[in-house]
């Protein structure tokens, strides 16, 4: 049974071999099927693992049969366990997704597998070298993945992600070299038995601590550090957008989970707690002030990101299961908007929310997936999303009462730039009304037809709508049952079942949400007057270049340092 | 000696990152960085002894730590393909607007 676990690593890069073969047969859809393939089986294969997973043990692997301190061993316990479900669920929607969209070459599904591959193999390894071998793997992978459509944009970002991403790999290593250097083991797990050892006060070890969170924190986005994101995942095609913004990022996170959590950093967990309120609250201010669809798709994941790196922080063990809890409904909810924006554009062949006009009477089903997202991603019951974000609100009340604030000040811009996205969907009436107010000297496009056309012979296929159905039911199964979804994560993620009294579903809670939703239509209809509008065009223009992101990337770790050792 | 040429080496890969406007030099500034850490690692191995790492009989001395040096040659292989993919990309940039200028492709790319 344990030697399924290499099974889950394997299968992703067996089955892009054998995708290559292809290349001979050119009519056949080899590659595709044998992606599905390799999906499900992983699947299956978790599926074997769940009893074992459930029963709280911790499946040990040792590669090649060498035990640990001399060689590398995988370990899933449940915390790998949900991800890798999560991470294979949404894989394989997104290739039926990506079945739909156009005719993507075999090497499209060859790198597709390498990602998955080396997504397994972070969220499996226990060695940290393993785990910057893997993490390359999936990196390049990605690049690939982002710059395959060829467009200028795309190309573009996929070279910034590479640039910023190897300099934070590069921290990363760094991190390992001085880790080493104070341990003589690279595994994760016996440093951390071995962890009385070590000095912790000393500048070497917080130094080293801090490489390899801002290392990887590259590619979990945090504030200084996520400024690839939003080009990467806005010009990435749609499926591969959101595995990108549904998976890797919270694949990453998981890492610095591991790793903080096994060498029990609590400064470096405590100042996470204040970097995530801002990385929230910030991201979602550039969230409301883009005019591109699926850019402000990216700078939400940014902003949710935050939401889970908070909780994180807060580092109590309903805050814990709270940040898995909002990892797992983002997973689900943002990939759901990625799908049904992907649709929008695959069928109108348009991203500008100012372009598009009242589609969801031409494309009812996919406006439906899009509600179900918005309502999850901007805390309405009864999705997932709320629940999520009641937990992370419950933990924090208490003893952080100002990241509280900040945290319910992100909700309610959440729900003003979901408001602004739903134009999409919604067009018609608000628009005229509100073109009455505006002087004619603005510019815009009043010429336009206030509904977009479908191009002909583009509506969405079967292959895009499935994966939309799927993943609205999950978001709403989700929420439905809070105390049992949050008793299962908080047994696989800690080991131990949480002892407060979810009362998710109570009267202030909903009168909270309420309150959100009423002030978030009221910062939509101040951010749509003139004066708004010029604002956030203002806000929309202040981003780093690539030099400034690199500058960024590196006085973000050195001020980490800075405030790490005062 | 060698910790401060390697803290040099590290800082001027750092800066031809961030200040070079060319795009290639860019590149060549990671693998100067990459180069740094790289032989961080073998310094840091190093000191452990003084004979290269080999079984053999009547050794006397205190061989080297030969894992920085493995775990190196994994790293260094990773750091060509990125250096590679960077560059085939700079191409297909350098194709569509004539120019290795960062600061010209941005603004020329501005929506």
């Amino acid at each position: 049974m344990n030697n399924l676990v290499i099974l889950l690593v394997l299968i992703p890069f067996l089955a892009s071999l054998l995708s290559l073969l292809n290349k001979y047969f050119p009519y056949l859809p080899l590659a595709k099927l044998v992606s599905l393939g390799a999906v499900s089986t992983s699947l299956i294969v978790l599926g074997f693992l769940f009893p074992l997973i459930f029963a709280g043990q911790v499946i040990d692997y040792p590669l090649g049969g060498w035990k640990e301190p001399v060689g590398i061993s995988l370990y899933m316990d449940g915390l790998a366990w949900i991800t890798s479900l999560i991470g294979m669920l949404i894989a394989l929607l997104a290739l039926i997704f990506a079945g739909g969209e156009e005719k993507h070459q075999y090497k499209f599904y060859f790198f597709f597998l390498i990602l998955l591959g080396g997504m397994e193999g972070v969220i499996l390894t226990g060695d940290l070298f393993n785990m910057f071998v893997f993490f390359e793997i999936l990196s390049i992978a990605s690049y690939i993945l982002i710059a395959c459509r060829g467009g200028e944009k795309s190309i573009m970002a996929s070279f910034n992600y590479l640039l910023i991403s190897s300099l934070g790999m590069g921290f990363f290593l760094l991190g390992i070299a001085l880790l080493y250097q104070q341990t003589g083991i690279l595994s994760l797990r016996e440093i951390a038995r071995w962890g009385t050892h070590i000095d912790r006060g000393s500048p070497i070890f917080t130094l080293s601590l801090v490489s390899l969170t801002v290392g990887i924190g590259v590619k979990a986005a945090f504030i200084p550090l996520h400024t690839w994101l939003p080009g990467a995942h806005a010009y990435a095609p749609h499926s591969v957008s959101a595995i990108l913004s549904g998976v890797m990022i919270k694949v990453s996170f998981l890492a610095i989970w591991r790793i903080l959590r096994l060498f029990q950093s609590t400064n470096l967990q405590h100042l996470l707690l204040w970097i995530g309120a801002f990385t929230a609250l910030l991201a979602v201010i550039w969230a409301i002030a883009q005019n591109d669809s699926k850019k402000l798709l990216a700078y939400h994941s940014i902003s949710q990101m935050g939401f889970i790196v908070v909780s994180f922080g807060a580092a109590t063990s309903l805050s814990l299961t709270a940040s898995f809890y909002h990892l797992l409904s983002h997973s689900l909810f943002k990939s759901l908007l990625f799908f049904s924006i992907g649709a929008v554009i695959y069928s109108t062949g348009k991203r500008n929310i100012d372009e598009l006009r009242g589609l969801g009477k031409k494309m009812p089903l996919v406006g439906l997936g899009f509600l179900v997202g918005a309502l999850s991603i901007s805390g309405i019951p009864p999705f997932n999303g709320y629940v999520s974000k009641n937990l992370i609100s419950i933990s924090l009340k208490e003893e952080h009462f100002f990241i509280y604030f900040l945290i319910f000040l992100t909700s309610v811009g959440t729900v003003a730039s979901l408001t602004k996205l739903s134009l999409i969907f919604r067009g018609r009436i608000i628009k005229e009304g509100s073109f009455k107010k505006e002087p004619k000297n603005l510019e815009k496009q009043d010429e336009k037809p206030s509904e977009t056309k479908i191009k002909n012979g583009k509506r969405p296929p079967k292959e895009m709508l499935i994966p939309l159905f799927i993943l609205s039911a999950l978001c709403l199964l989700t929420g439905l049952f809070p105390s049992t979804g949050a008793g299962i994560i908080s047994k696989l993620a800690l080991g131990e079942s949480i002892k407060v009294n979810l009362s998710v579903y109570s009267l202030p809670t909903l009168a909270n949400s309420l309150i959100t939703l009423g002030l978030g239509f009221m910062l939509y209809l101040l951010i749509n007057s003139l004066k708004g509008k010029k604002v956030l065009k203002y806000i929309r223009n202040v981003r780093p270049g690539l030099n400034g992101s690199l500058l960024l990337l590196i006085v973000g770790f050195m001020f980490f340092v800075f405030l790490l050792s005062i | 000696m060698s910790i401060y040429l390697i803290i040099i080496l590290f800082v001027l890969g750092a800066w031809g990152m961030v200040g070079k406007d060319n795009l290639i030099k860019k590149v060549i500034g990671l693998n100067l960085f990459n180069s740094a850490i790289v032989i961080l690692f073998i310094y840091l191995g190093s000191r452990s002894g003084s004979t290269a790492p080999i079984m053999e009989e009547n050794i006397r001395a205190v061989p080297v730590d030969p894992l920085p040096q493995a775990l190196m040659l994994t790293a260094i292989v990773i750091g060509i393909c990125l250096t590679a993919l960077a560059l085939s990309l700079i191409l297909r940039i350098y194709h569509r607007h004539g120019t290795l200028s960062i600061s010209r492709i941005e603004d020329s790319i501005k929506e």
